[in-house]
């Protein structure tokens, strides 16, 4: 199993997909593919983001205790 | 011519003479030789000396029996012996003998003409000494306040000496004594005392006066101390001189030019010992006054440490109150400002907290947005959505038709809906 890749990663890679979409006229069955590790990716990054949302909120509430 | 036999010459001689002089002559002379048979008899050689020249001599006899008695007198007299070298006047009787010749019989000396010349003699030595400007020299020079080094002249076996040295101990001062031995009396005496001096001389600083003593005993020849020489010798000394010489009768030459003139060895410890005795009084008096000076500065001062004392405990119970209020005052202020500070520095910090919280909540925000934007693109990206809105999709030989440029009748067509796939054959292009 590949490494799970960052957030920077993801993001970086989400570009490239976006970039290709729209630039690259892929064909509906590549089209899927790419739409289908997108959402894979959108996914990722949202709980990345849930999750440091979580730790600053626990940070701060450590900070006012 | 008649011939005469020596002895009726002799006789002749002789009484001519007996015939021609007095029976008596007082004659002056010097005592040219002297010796004194075992027998008591003397036998003189009296003699007249101009410019130390004998111009004149003369055998003389003092038979047993007048010297004995005549002897006696003179000394007494006189102070000294008959001895060679004095001046005498004596009543002779002259006497021929046939076969010893000429000679004088001594009848009578006259001790007091001898006295006089002595005593003339004594005067002459005290003049030259004076108009040499010696006989007061040693007179001027003062007793040391601590008589304690002694240089002593005096003969080695002589009682005075020990009676001295004893007298000394028994006083139980400190006194350091050095011995000189020099001959007191006969022809070598001045000589000797003399050399003395001159050797103490030569230590000087060792000492602090010098002491001349002669035991007594024995009627006394005191010739040596009446000397020119002897004088010069003492007065001219840089130290002190105190003579002890033992005699009763008129003071020497010595006597008279010696810083201190005493009687007896006796006399002279007597004296040195009183020395170190007033010397310790005054000591003990001073003490006595020092003590009590300090005895009362003692009080004094320790009167003023007491004060004193007593006002640096004072301040310092006044520092030490100042500064215990200052110490609070101190604390307090450092308190208060720690307080500032950390309410401060925890404003500051919350300030910043939540100014990080909200960066970090725009940068969350900004991220889920962008992710937002870019879950809707895919969603609308995806071919499925496209499809599911009625639109579809066809492809000839897996080429999708709108890139295909030659469309021909009958070619099969694959198309594509959200739920189907159709195929379909072209029958008329337009």
């Amino acid at each position: 199993m590949a490494k799970e890749p960052t957030y920077k990663e993801a993001m970086e890679e989400l570009e490239a997909i976006t970039h290709q979409v729209e630039n690259e006229e892929p064909d509906i069955d590549e089209l899927s593919k790419l739409v289908k590790r997108a959402k894979e990716l959108i996914q990722l990054c949202k709980k990345k983001l849930k999750k440091t949302g979580k730790e600053i909120d626990d940070a701060m509430k450590e900070l006012e205790d | 011519m008649t011939h005469y036999s020596l002895l009726e010459f002799t006789r002749i001689v002789k009484q001519t003479i007996e015939k021609n002089l007095d029976p008596t002559y007082w004659v002056v002379a010097e005592i040219g030789e002297l010796r004194v048979h075992p027998k008591g008899h003397c036998y003189l050689e009296l003699v007249e000396k101009q410019n130390e020249q004998i111009v004149a001599r003369m055998k003389a006899t003092i038979w047993s029996y007048t010297y004995h008695e005549l002897i006696h007198w003179f000394q007494r007299i006189t102070g000294t012996d008959l001895k060679e070298g004095m001046k005498i006047l004596t009543n002779v009787e002259v006497q021929f003998h046939e076969a010893y010749g000429l000679s004088l019989n001594i009848h009578d000396i006259d001790a007091n003409y001898t006295l006089g010349e002595r005593q003339k003699i004594k005067k002459e030595i005290l003049n030259r000494l004076e108009q040499e400007g010696l006989i007061n020299r040693n007179k001027e020079l003062s007793h040391p306040l601590v008589p304690q080094n002694i240089a002593i002249i005096s003969s080695s076996h002589s009682a005075g000496y020990e009676d001295f040295l004893g007298q000394l101990k028994s006083s139980n001062y400190a006194f350091h004594t050095s011995f000189f031995p020099a001959e007191m009396q006969g022809p070598d005496a001045t000589k000797s005392v003399v050399n003395a001096l001159k050797t103490i001389f030569e230590k000087i600083n060792d000492y602090n006066l010098v002491v001349i003593l002669r035991g007594g005993g024995a009627q006394a020849d005191l010739d040596c101390f009446n000397t020119y020489l002897m004088g010069k010798a003492i007065a001219r000394f840089p130290l002190p001189v105190i003579t002890g010489i033992g005699h009763e009768r008129d003071e020497t030459v010595a006597d008279i030019v010696a810083r201190t003139k005493l009687k007896t060895p006796t006399a002279v410890a007597e004296f040195l010992i009183n020395g170190m005795r007033s010397f310790e009084d005054g000591l003990t008096k001073n003490f006595e006054i020092i003590l009590g000076k300090a005895q009362r500065e003692l009080i004094t001062k320790t009167n003023e440490v007491h004060q004193k004392a007593d006002k640096i405990k004072y301040s310092f119970g006044q520092l030490l109150i100042n500064a215990n209020s200052r110490t609070v005052v101190t604390q307090q202020r450092v308190i208060n400002a720690l307080g500032h500070q950390k309410k401060h520095r925890i404003n500051e910090l919350d300030r910043f907290s939540k100014k990080v919280n909200l960066s970090m909540q725009v940068c969350l925000n900004k991220s889920n947005q962008e992710l937002a934007a870019m879950e809707k693109f895919f969603h609308f990206s995806d071919p499925q959505y496209t499809l599911q809105r009625g639109f579809t999709y066809s492809t000839i030989d897996e080429e999708p038709i709108y890139k295909k440029k030659k469309l021909q009748i009958g070619d099969i067509i694959k198309t594509l809906t959200s739920d189907q796939t159709i195929k379909s054959i072209i029958e008329e292009i337009n």
